[in-house]
């Protein structure tokens, strides 16, 4: 891997939630232009090392560098992050959600936002609180994905939606992805992302499993990651 | 901040309207019983001109109608009350509930989102302060309708004797508010930290909320008795339509007022601190 062009560092990563060990001593590099599929079981450490990266949290110790600056105040104005939760306020309108992210967020970009809400068949006039939890879903990736932002984190972006509704939001991160930004994907469903992934992270309990090229890898293997996700976690 | 100040704004309109619409259709409806009272009235405005000095105005008011009295009584507390409960609810709501994900993403620092919280916190109080002084106004209103000329020179007067306390003691009403408000704010963000069942969380917070009441009537009663730290402020009434000082002062603490602020910057910086280095969500 070229390091010249290092978007993310994660270097000797800690997190400890009390005494219970979160992620030990995690370390890896993601190039600029590329996508990192974070695949693993529950509990195995995916939310809190995206929430870590985005600022959310924090660590026991190790670093974490995003273009060479630690999560701050600054780096969270080129990092999208899509929580795998129900984010935003329950008074808002989808139009008002748009202002929200277009006041914030300066790489926000509104007539993205508009294409990408008539892609989903959304509404700009509905209330957020009116949506069912897939529109929702289908809301929240809009809004990331409608940032020109240097790194996105997209958690769980395909949890709680129909298929139909999962081929769209695939198709909506491969339209928006640039080669100027990288992404971070966690998922459970694999087979339905693994087209994206130019490397792998498989996490359990916290510690890498295996961690590499996903072309390399399926070559190395002779499998799809989604079956290697399989193998590599079936006695878990 | 611009932005942040106008979406505190915004999640904060609706129980904000909703009780400046309250104090407003309480004051149109004590108006329409005022109407019914104007013979009344009319007797009390010339009873305070015959005999001003003696005359007590909230006297007559609560013999003409106690309903006011306690109407005003239950409802003044609102002032406080209403922007206090607003501004921990919009705390709780931006660093405890779902969307803390949205603000903890949001390039602002903690200093920008709590001052925000913190200056649309004072504007509730004004607007609802203000709801509420128009309303009294609109009674001494109509309780001088038939007064004369002298009986009005009084009521100006009286009032600007008073003004110079009434601003000092309404900014001391408004700080003390911020000052509660950023107590609670630092409490819940310290009380995030500490991993131990929930009640008992409370009666460490309620512990924690009333030392912290202590430290600072230790110190405001250590400032308050050095005397050297007093100064006088002058009253200023008004003589023939001009302003001029009048013999009586009122005293306040420099010590005390500094004691305040520093402790006011010192809890606001802690709390951001807390939020922007070690909270988590």
């Amino acid at each position: 891997m070229d390091l010249t062009n290092s978007r993310l560092s994660v270097s000797n990563l800690t997190k400890y939630y009390g005494g219970k060990c979160a992620l030990k001593n995690l370390s890896f590099e993601l190039q600029q232009g590329r996508v990192l599929g974070l695949l693993g079981p529950n509990g195995s450490g995916k939310t809190t090392l995206l929430k870590l990266i985005a600022g959310l949290l924090r660590q026991k110790s190790g670093e974490i560098l995003i273009d060479g600056v630690k999560p701050s105040c600054g780096t969270k104005g080129c990092t999208a992050f899509l929580s795998d939760s129900e984010f935003l306020y329950s008074w808002m309108k989808i139009s008002d959600a748009k202002s929200y992210y277009a006041d914030f967020f300066t790489d926000f970009d509104s007539s993205k936002f508009n294409e990408l809400l008539s892609f989903m068949n959304l509404d700009e006039t509905a209330f957020v609180k009116s949506l069912s939890k897939g529109m929702k879903e289908k809301l929240s990736l809009s809004l990331s994905l409608s940032r020109n932002a240097r790194l996105y984190l997209l958690d769980e972006p395909l949890g709680g939606v129909d298929p139909v509704a999962r081929d769209k939001i695939v198709s909506a991160i491969i339209k928006n992805y640039t080669e100027n930004s990288s992404v971070i994907i966690s998922t459970h469903l694999v087979d339905y992302v693994e087209k994206l992934f130019d490397d792998v992270l498989y996490l359990r309990n916290g510690e890498i499993a295996l961690f590499g090229n996903a072309e390399d890898l399926r070559e190395e293997k002779g499998k799809s990651i989604d079956e290697i996700y399989r193998e590599v976690f079936i006695n878990d | 901040m611009i932005n942040l100040l106008k979406y505190e704004l915004k999640s904060r309109k609706i129980p904000t309207l909703w009780v400046v619409a309250g104090i407003f259709i309480v004051n149109l409806l004590i108006a329409i019983r005022f109407m019914f009272l104007a013979p009344s009235l009319e007797r009390l405005a010339n009873e305070l001109v015959k005999n001003p000095l003696t005359t007590d105005p909230l006297n007559y008011i609560s013999n003409l109608d106690p309903f006011l009295l306690v109407v005003a009584l239950i409802s003044s507390p609102v002032i406080f009350v209403f922007p206090l409960f607003n501004g921990i609810s919009s705390f709780r709501t931006d660093y405890f509930r779902n969307p803390k994900y949205l603000v903890a993403s949001i390039p602002k620092s903690a200093n920008q989102i709590i001052g925000a919280k913190l200056l649309i916190t004072l504007f509730e109080a004004i607007l609802v302060s203000v709801s509420f002084f128009l309303w009294f106004t609109s009674y001494a209103y109509m309780l001088m309708r038939g007064a004369s000329r002298q009986y009005l020179y009084m009521f100006f007067n009286f009032l600007s004797k008073n003004i110079v306390p009434s601003l000092l003691g309404y900014t001391a009403f408004l700080f003390q508010l911020l000052l509660l408000i950023l107590i609670i704010y630092f409490i819940l963000v310290v009380f995030k930290f500490i991993r131990i069942h929930k009640a008992i969380k409370i009666v460490i917070a309620v512990i924690a909320f009333n030392l912290i009441g202590f430290i600072e009537s230790f110190f405001t009663d250590f400032f308050g008795q050095m005397s050297i730290l007093d100064v006088k402020v002058k009253t200023y009434e008004l003589v023939s339509f001009h302003f001029s000082s009048t013999p009586d002062a009122f005293i306040v603490n420099i010590g005390v007022v500094v004691f305040y602020i520093s402790f006011a910057i010192a809890l606001f910086y802690a709390t951001t601190y807390l939020i922007d280095n070690k909270m988590e969500v």
